[in-house]
């Protein structure tokens, strides 16, 4: 049978080589549906890698929300803008941001090269593998009122509810003042007609 | 009645500030009655004080205060203020005179558009000359000081619309303050030495502080230039005959009674040092000798009334300083308020007849004016007996023993002496000559003003009958021996005043002033060459302008040293081409060069400079989105490499 | 000490973030279009997203987890108002270009 800890890299070769291609897609393409659905393409291939870590509850929020509202609505909102291709020209005329540009890629591929090697030299004797499907969380310090709870998403769930209650309130409150921010932004204003 | 005596000092400042609030709407008759009032109760105040205070036999002063004022460390100056027979003495004539030239200005200003500034000014000088004369320390005195120069600024220039009554103004002031620097380096010189600036404490001081005792020449010297600056002496007395282009009532109070003695009672205050300081007394001497002489000689050509009271207040002042010079401090003080006494009524009396002219000043226009103006011509007459040292009128012995004293001074005393009498000769010569000019000979009046000429109302001629009666006489209380025994009230008077200073100076500091005791023969010769040299001008005077009936000519007609000495010896000329001219030239330079290029140059340049920094800075706000981003991203990275490699 | 999550290494995790960022922040410097720059925004917060997932594996601890749930509501609020703006200047200017909007000028 398939061995996991063999597949395990190859999936995660393919899953980031996808990631990356269709990342640098979204930004180079010149049309922008196109660049709407590299980018569903990468957000699918986001959620393989969360899966791929066993973060099962964030890989279904990926796929959920991030690929299915958000994008959907960048969708909507493309075709209402009825948007043309736009042209490089312009961008790349300016010689100073161009040069600023060129420097950040250079400094930050220069930063990542040596953060790797760095890490690469360092003793590899102690392994550490995390795979434990189960988590057990306590609600307080104290021994008696521990609640184990199994699986990603219990735990999740655990965590926000009980830890992060108020921060869930608010951001709850922070939905609703966003939809009707948004509505009274992009209403057409009935008012001044006639 | 000495507790009220503060009021002396408040109900001035009250009634300027009554007067000086309400000006506009307050009527005439309520201003003068504030004003006069403001003067004529703290005198008869002082008059029950006086009584109260026994003078005679007090010898220790009567403090108090009012404000404190400043306090810092060890240097405290009050609103405080003392009473002892000078600030009594002082302030009796001030408020005395005073109240009477306040009776006088209800009538002589009657009609004037300023009547209640007037009266405000003149109660705001009154009050800063009392603090002048009653204060306690030479800080508050020194403001006293000051503040009587500021009304006589506001005062002289009082018709601000003439301009050389202006310029007068102006005159005044700058004048003043050119000795008044003298004054403040005295007061710092006596404080840095003595530790103290009020006048007991000084007193107290001075006996063992010998480096003090070093340097008491230029010390003097200091409080010196102060009174050359306010008591119009050489060379600062040019400011005092332009001061005639004010109303005639401010040139009675402040030019012939109150402000121009403030040097004489300052000497007299400050008697122990100027006692100490033989070489500086000598040059006050000297000073006031070559003064009395120098102006009498231009008084004797002056054609404006006015003018010639002007040098003869001057020459006047001179012998006030030649008595202190010498050493004789109560003689000093005794022709201070003789003086006070028929200048005042001298120039009351112009001002009545200059009132009934239609403000004609001018001698060559008039003539045979005792017919029309009876009580002026009277009283007149005796200010000018008086002058001359006629006895037994008050200013025979006042300046009778003024020479007397300068007679038996050591040294230069009998050359001082001899320059006195020759002053006194020319004195009597020039005083007749205005009597007769004005008040007899043949009519020069033009007949439109002949037609209105009579005497003057009572206001104006109630205060000349009082001032003359003062004028004849204040001499009576201190008469030389030969009088009926003679009276040394005023010497008497003032021993408290003037006893402790000797002590100091020849019993601690061991320095002889006291002048040769003289016989009575030499009192006797001095005495009549006196009244001889007197004698001798008037009969010349009369001789010339009554008999010859001399009148002087138009102003082109004076030719050769006539013209120089009707000229005024061309000094303001003079101190306009070396001084003047080269100061306005400097200051004019000044003020473009180091004034405008530089400092302004300066100034502006830092804005500028900003505005041409914010100018490049600008160009950073776009205002596209996309270049912000940009300039996020790199402070990131920049923070990012700090971080990794800064060792944080 | 090598940390590994599932067989592979944190630090090709924390690579893989690190290049996915840097392209976001590429889009974002680069293209003139609101939209797609949005979209490039929303490229780093999930790069972000995967930093912390990593971290919460390997510290064996929730709440990187929970923060990453928070990002993804606060994302989808973001695009929500993001978009409903972009359609409003779109109305006025006609244009979604945002060189051209630079009212804000010196």
């Amino acid at each position: 049978m398939l061995n996991l800890t063999e597949i395990q890299p190859i999936l995660f070769m393919i899953l980031s080589a996808v990631t990356v291609g269709s990342a640098l897609l979204v930004v180079l393409n010149k049309n922008p549906v196109a660049s709407a659905i590299f980018l569903v393409l990468t957000f699918f291939s986001l959620a393989g890698i969360y899966a791929l870590m066993n973060a099962i509850f964030i890989a279904t929020m990926q796929v959920l929300v991030y690929a299915g509202a958000i994008m959907v609505l960048v969708v909507f909102v493309l075709m209402l803008l009825n948007l043309r291709e736009e042209t490089h020209q312009e961008i790349w005329s300016n010689p100073t941001k161009k040069t600023v540009i060129v420097l950040i890629v250079i400094a930050y591929s220069f930063l990542l090269l040596v953060s790797l090697k760095a890490t690469k030299d360092s003793d590899p004797t102690v392994i550490t593998n995390i795979t434990s499907p189960n988590y057990e969380y306590k609600l307080s310090d104290s021994a008696e009122s521990k609640v184990t709870v199994t699986g990603n998403t219990a735990a999740v769930g655990a965590s926000t509810f009980i830890d992060y209650l108020l921060p869930f309130e608010i951001i709850s409150i922070l939905l609703l003042v966003a939809v009707i921010g948004a509505v009274i932004i992009a209403k057409k204003d009935a008012v001044k007609k006639g | 009645m000495l507790e009220y005596f503060p009021l002396v000092v408040l109900l001035p400042l009250i009634g300027f500030l009554v007067n000086g609030i309400h000006y506009r709407k307050m009527p005439n008759t309520a201003a003068a009655i504030i004003g006069t009032s403001a003067v004529l109760i703290p005198f008869f105040i002082t008059l029950g004080s006086l009584t109260a205070y026994h003078p005679m036999s007090n010898n220790a002063p009567h403090l108090f205060t009012l404000l404190p004022w400043i306090h810092a460390g060890a240097f405290q100056v009050d609103f405080a203020y003392q009473v002892d027979q000078l600030s009594l003495y002082m302030t009796l004539i001030i408020t005395g005179i005073g109240s009477l030239i306040h009776i006088y200005s209800a009538g002589y200003m009657h009609g004037d558009g300023g009547f209640n500034r007037f009266f405000a000014y003149l109660n705001l000088f009154i009050f800063s000359m009392l603090n002048l004369v009653l204060a306690d320390n030479l800080v508050l005195m020194f403001l006293g000081w000051e503040g009587v120069g500021v009304c006589s600024y506001l005062l002289i220039g009082f018709d601000y619309h003439k301009t050389s009554a202006a310029n007068a103004g102006m005159k005044a002031f700058i004048t003043n303050r050119i000795g008044d620097v003298g004054f403040a380096v005295g007061i710092i010189l006596t404080y840095w030495y003595l530790g103290s600036v009020k006048y007991v404490d000084i007193m107290a001081a001075m006996p063992a502080a010998i480096p003090f005792k070093e340097i008491i020449n230029y010390v003097a010297l200091a409080f010196f230039i102060g009174a050359i600056g306010k008591s119009a002496q050489i060379p600062l007395y040019v400011w005092l005959p332009d001061a005639m282009a004010g109303p005639t009532p401010v040139s009675a109070l402040i030019h012939a009674a109150t402000m121009v003695t403030a040097g004489v009672f300052m000497i007299a205050r400050l008697n122990p040092i100027f006692l100490a300081a033989d070489i500086t007394s000598n040059y006050i001497a000297i000073t006031g000798a070559v003064t009395a002489f120098f102006a009498a000689t231009i008084g004797l050509f002056q054609t404006d009334i006015k003018k010639v009271l002007a040098y003869s207040t001057v020459s006047q002042l001179g012998y006030m300083f030649l008595a202190m010079g010498v050493g004789a401090y109560e003689a000093g003080m005794f022709h201070l308020m003789t003086h006070a006494f028929f200048k005042a009524l001298m120039f009351l009396g112009s001002g009545s007849v200059i009132h009934a002219m239609h403000h004609e000043q001018d001698m060559r226009n008039m003539g045979n004016l005792k017919g029309y103006m009876k009580i002026t011509w009277i009283t007149f007459m005796i200010g000018t007996l008086a002058i001359s040292g006629i006895p037994p009128f008050s200013g025979f012995f006042s300046k009778d023993l003024i020479l007397e004293k300068a007679f038996g001074h050591h040294g230069i005393g009998h050359v001082i002496w001899a320059i006195g009498l020759a002053g006194a000769f020319c004195t009597a010569f020039y005083m007749f000559r205005l009597v007769f000019l004005t008040f007899y000979g043949k009519e020069r009046i033009d007949h439109h003003v002949k037609e209105h000429l009579h005497e003057s109302p009572w206001t104006i001629t109630l205060p000349l009958v009082i001032l003359a009666i003062g004028a004849a006489g204040a001499g009576l209380i201190q008469m030389p021996h030969l009088f009926f025994g003679g009276t040394h009230f005023l010497t008497d008077y003032f021993k408290p005043i003037f006893a402790p200073g000797r002590e100091i100076v020849e019993g601690a500091w061991k320095i002889t002033a006291e002048p040769h005791h003289m016989s009575e023969s030499t009192e006797l010769i001095l005495l009549v060459v006196s009244i001889c040299v007197a004698l001798t001008g008037i009969i010349l005077s009369y001789f010339v302008f009554q008999i010859k009936q001399s009148v002087p000519p138009s102003d082109e007609g004076f030719k050769g040293f006539p013209k120089v000495v009707y000229n005024k010896y061309y000094v303001d000329e003079i101190y306009e081409a070396t001084i003047i001219k080269p100061l306005i030239r400097m200051s004019d330079w000044l003020s473009a060069s180091v004034d405008k290029a530089l400092i302004d140059g300066l100034v502006v340049g830092v804005g500028k400079f900003f505005m041409h920094i914010s100018e490049i800075f600008r160009k950073i706000q776009t205002g596209i989105v996309g270049d912000y981003a940009l300039s996020i991203v790199i402070g990131t990275i920049a923070i990012l490499v700090v971080l990794l490699y800064g060792g944080f | 000490m090598q940390t590994y999550i599932s067989g592979i290494p944190l630090n090709y995790y924390l690579s893989l973030a690190g290049i996915l960022f840097s392209i976001g922040v590429l889009g974002v410097l680069t293209r003139r279009n609101a939209v797609i720059i949005f979209m490039a925004v929303e490229l780093m917060l999930n790069s972000v997203n995967l930093v912390f997932i990593a971290f919460s594996k390997v510290l064996s601890i929730i709440n990187g987890e929970v923060i990453v749930f928070f990002v993804m509501a606060i994302a989808a609020a973001e695009a929500g108002v993001g978009l409903a703006i972009v359609i409003a200047i779109h109305r006025q200017k006609k244009t979604s270009n945002v060189d051209e909007i630079n009212l804000l000028k010196w």
